[in-house]
């Protein structure tokens, strides 16, 4: 169960509501033709969002070792992106207390991708060793 | 299943005989197996040419655009391409692990996960292999046949 969860309804939950969120944002455009503040800061979110998966890519060219590696050279790489666009759309207010949480809750997201991937890679390996052994039973 | 061995000396080459009552998934693997067992590779060594067969084949691997063949003890090369090898070997237990190199599965010992959305392969003598994000879904397609 926790496999179906893990591997089906999180990326289903997480593709549908942004598909929702974005189609209410246009339709809103379109047919309102107001700037609702709500739609502007999904719109941001969402090139945010594009550019740190362009940014992902470019630093998956790069023959990281560990996990551990991985993580952190990403997590530094696009830690300014993060915060440009918090100050730059006002996610946040321009003060200490507020950059620090921003920071904190931004190494949490990204640690929590990377443990989400890590563990799902984990069970497709575990996966794969199980299907030898069983092919191996088969033909040997 | 009963197993009948006969050593004739007449005969030139090994021959294998199934009788069967009716043709199941079973027979059907075992022929298969046999078929590769029976599969050749050509491969050069030091301006030799030599047969090797598919079973003693760890993986095959493009090198600035030479292709070479892996076995336990040895590297032969080839003449093939990378592609027309992966076309031929198709319905064997070879398959693409990244752009320049196959996998025997038959020598996979086992595989471990790996940054960047890799795998590991592990083979049975020691070696290790990675296997692209693109082609994990082929490993374990042929792993599942």
């Amino acid at each position: 169960m926790v496999h179906k969860v893990l591997k089906t309804y999180i990326p289903s939950i997480s593709m549908c509501f942004t598909v929702i969120i974005l189609l209410a944002g246009i339709i809103n455009l379109v047919t309102e033709g107001s700037k609702n503040l709500f739609i502007g800061f999904a719109f941001e979110v969402a090139g945010y969002l594009i550019l740190t998966c362009i940014l992902d890519e470019l630093i998956g060219r790069i023959n990281f070792k560990t996990y551990l590696g991985h993580f952190f050279a990403e997590a530094a790489l696009m830690y300014p992106v993060n915060l440009f666009f918090a100050v730059k759309f006002k996610w946040i207010g321009i003060n200490t207390g507020s950059i620090i949480l921003c920071s904190i809750v931004y190494f949490f997201i990204m640690a929590g991708i990377h443990f989400y991937f890590y563990y799902m890679e984990k069970s497709s390996a575990e996966e794969i060793n199980r299907l030898l052994e069983d092919w191996r039973d088969r033909n040997v | 299943m009963r197993l009948l061995l006969q050593h004739r000396k007449e005969l030139q080459e090994t021959e294998i005989e199934i009788r069967y009552p009716n043709m199941t998934e079973r027979i059907t693997r075992l022929i298969q197996h046999i078929r590769q067992y029976d599969f050749m590779l050509e491969g050069f060594k030091d301006d030799k040419v030599y047969q090797i067969p598919l079973d003693q084949v760890c993986y095959i691997e493009t090198i600035d655009r030479k292709t070479f063949i892996y076995s336990d003890r040895n590297i032969y090369e080839t003449k093939k391409t990378i592609q027309v090898m992966e076309s031929e070997l198709m319905e064997t237990t070879i398959v693409r692990i990244s752009k320049s190199q196959l996998l025997n599965i038959t020598a996979v010992n086992n595989v471990k996960s790996y940054p960047n959305h890799r795998l590991m392969v592990e083979l049975n003598n020691g070696e290790h292999l990675l296997v692209s994000r693109k082609y994990i879904t082929d490993l374990k397609e042929k792993i599942r046949r």
